[in-house]
């Protein structure tokens, strides 16, 4: 075995160190030590016998959550310097052995995601419908089709965090400023407090349009602040976060059966309303495409609103299954 | 660039450098919280205790000063607060019982124990007397060497060797299993 800080690891000190009687410097050259190839896998044999032995498994910390957590609940850290360029981030500035340490850490982070004891983490995942699931804390989410969400059966005491894998939800976050709500998804995280908004994740991008409040989106790099009726988007690869006005305002409506039309091309009401709806619009006529419409529904049900806007528009439906056909002269 | 030695990263914090700061959470964080959570066997509370020392850095960095490495002061400074917590906490008396408790509930059958456990079990109840005595106070009755010691009258050297040498058969029975 390898002397770290002039301390020998051995069994001993490894059992010392599961057990919780290792001091500090004991714990720190093993730490170190840990970052040997091939001392991990060894370590891991014995401290998988440790918590078989009474059906635990490793907890998992998050230094990104933590760091927020530090930040936002406790207000007390500034995100960064204002001289302080982005390069200082760089991993390769950070302290000595910092950089493998990370490593080894990420790799120990193995067996415990949705198999610790005291927490289980269910999955929801959407087909063909658009469903609303009630969390732990009140929030309610409803889930596009084809989605896929990973939230805790409760959630523990500082934070709320749920993860968004793919598609589309829109989040009615219950207010709690003791636990900020976190929505992590594979190119960015979202913090909010209480409020309204929706998240797309789709081919690694994710996008955040905000309905109600403010929500704070974040990857490695870079972090802003959405205000309501504002866009951020951060694409696969890159940590810049582009940021936007919501210019298709029936975003959410799949989730809120609110859509507001005001003299939309027909092509886009369309889009919208498929999307809402478990339906299929086709229009017979190319210059039907040139029509404009305006008007608002609130929660009413399709065919009301296909023949609706046939009868504005002066136009025919046939309804075949759950597709229709509009038919007429259309617009100029 | 060329990497910053540890004085300049405390220089760094000591003058208000949040990214300094961070990088240093970044790389002790997680090996903090999982040398907290032997301490205190609580994940939250061993988060807590992680976080709340580096808040308490952050707010007093203008006094910071570390003679030696980061890395060392920084566990030492989480042993300490475990250990306060570990006097301070009535609580964990009262889960001490209940552990005790629980000790019956692993022997009896449960209906999706693994086969790994069944033999870490089956293992445990093997060990020589008083090694299997040692672990079980140790594991399941979450009680310190020292107490062990004192409750049994034996040195707190052979406590160590026994746990470690529980741990050892247990990690030889495992591998039978996973290969």
């Amino acid at each position: 075995m390898k002397i770290n800080n002039n301390i020998h690891v051995t069994d001993e000190l490894i059992s010392k160190y599961l057990a919780g009687e290792a001091d500090p410097e004991e714990a720190d050259a093993l730490t170190g030590w840990l970052q040997q190839q091939g001392c991990r896998d060894y370590f891991e044999q014995l401290e998988t016998a440790w918590n078989k032995s009474r059906r635990e498994t490793k907890p998992s910390f998050d230094k990104a959550t933590a760091w927020n957590n530090l930040q936002i609940s406790k207000g007390a850290i500034p995100e960064r310097n204002a001289q302080s360029k982005m390069s200082t981030l760089s991993p390769v500035r950070i302290m000595g052995i910092a950089a493998s340490i990370l490593l080894v850490m990420a790799s120990i982070v193995w067996v415990m995601r949705g198999t610790e004891t005291k927490v289980h983490n269910k999955t929801a995942i959407t087909t063909g419908e658009t469903e609303t699931i009630s969390l732990p804390d009140n929030t309610t989410v409803t889930l596009f089709r084809n989605t896929a969400i990973d939230f805790p059966d409760h959630f523990n005491k500082h934070m709320r965090n749920v993860t968004l894998h793919r598609g589309e939800a829109f989040f009615r976050v219950s207010p709690d400023e003791r636990k900020p709500f976190l929505i992590h998804t594979p190119a960015a995280e979202i913090r909010v407090v209480g409020t309204e908004f929706n998240v797309l994740v789709n081919n690694g991008n994710t996008e955040v349009s905000v309905k109600e409040g403010e929500v704070k989106l974040y990857t490695d790099r870079d972090t802003v602040h959405l205000r309501k009726g504002s866009l951020g988007k951060v694409t696969a690869g890159q940590r810049a976060i582009d940021l936007g006005k919501i210019t298709d305002g029936n975003v959410w409506s799949y989730a809120t059966r609110r859509l507001v039309f005001q003299d939309s091309p027909l092509q886009q009401v369309i889009l919208d309303l498929e999307k809402s709806y478990q339906c299929t619009i086709l229009l017979r006529d190319k210059k039907i495409e040139k029509c404009n419409f305006t008007a608002t529904f609130d929660g009413d049900d399709i065919d009301k609103i296909v023949n609706l806007i046939a009868e504005i528009l002066n136009l025919t439906v046939r309804k075949n299954g759950q597709t229709f056909i509009l038919e007429g002269e259309g617009c100029p | 660039m060329t990497q910053p030695s540890e004085q300049e990263i405390i220089r760094s914090i000591r003058d208000g450098d949040p990214m300094a700061f961070r990088q240093v959470f970044d790389a002790c964080y997680e090996s903090l919280c999982h040398y907290a959570f032997t301490i205190v066997r609580d994940a939250d509370e061993a988060e807590d205790t992680v976080q709340s020392m580096f808040l308490k850095i952050w707010e007093k960095r203008s006094d910071l000063d570390i003679k030696q490495s980061i890395r060392s002061y920084l566990f030492r400074s989480v042993y300490n607060q475990c250990m306060n917590h570990i006097e301070h906490n009535t609580v964990k008396e009262k889960h001490r019982n209940h552990m005790t408790v629980d000790m019956s509930a692993t022997v009896a059958p449960q209906v999706f124990v693994d086969e790994l456990e069944n033999k870490v079990r089956e293992a445990i109840d093997m060990l020589p007397p008083q090694c299997r005595t040692i672990f079980l106070m140790s594991r399941y009755e979450e009680m310190r060497y020292s107490e062990i010691a004192a409750k049994l009258n034996i040195s707190v050297n052979t406590i160590q060797n026994q746990v470690c040498k529980a741990l050892k058969i247990l990690r030889d029975t495992l591998k039978d299993v996973i290969v």
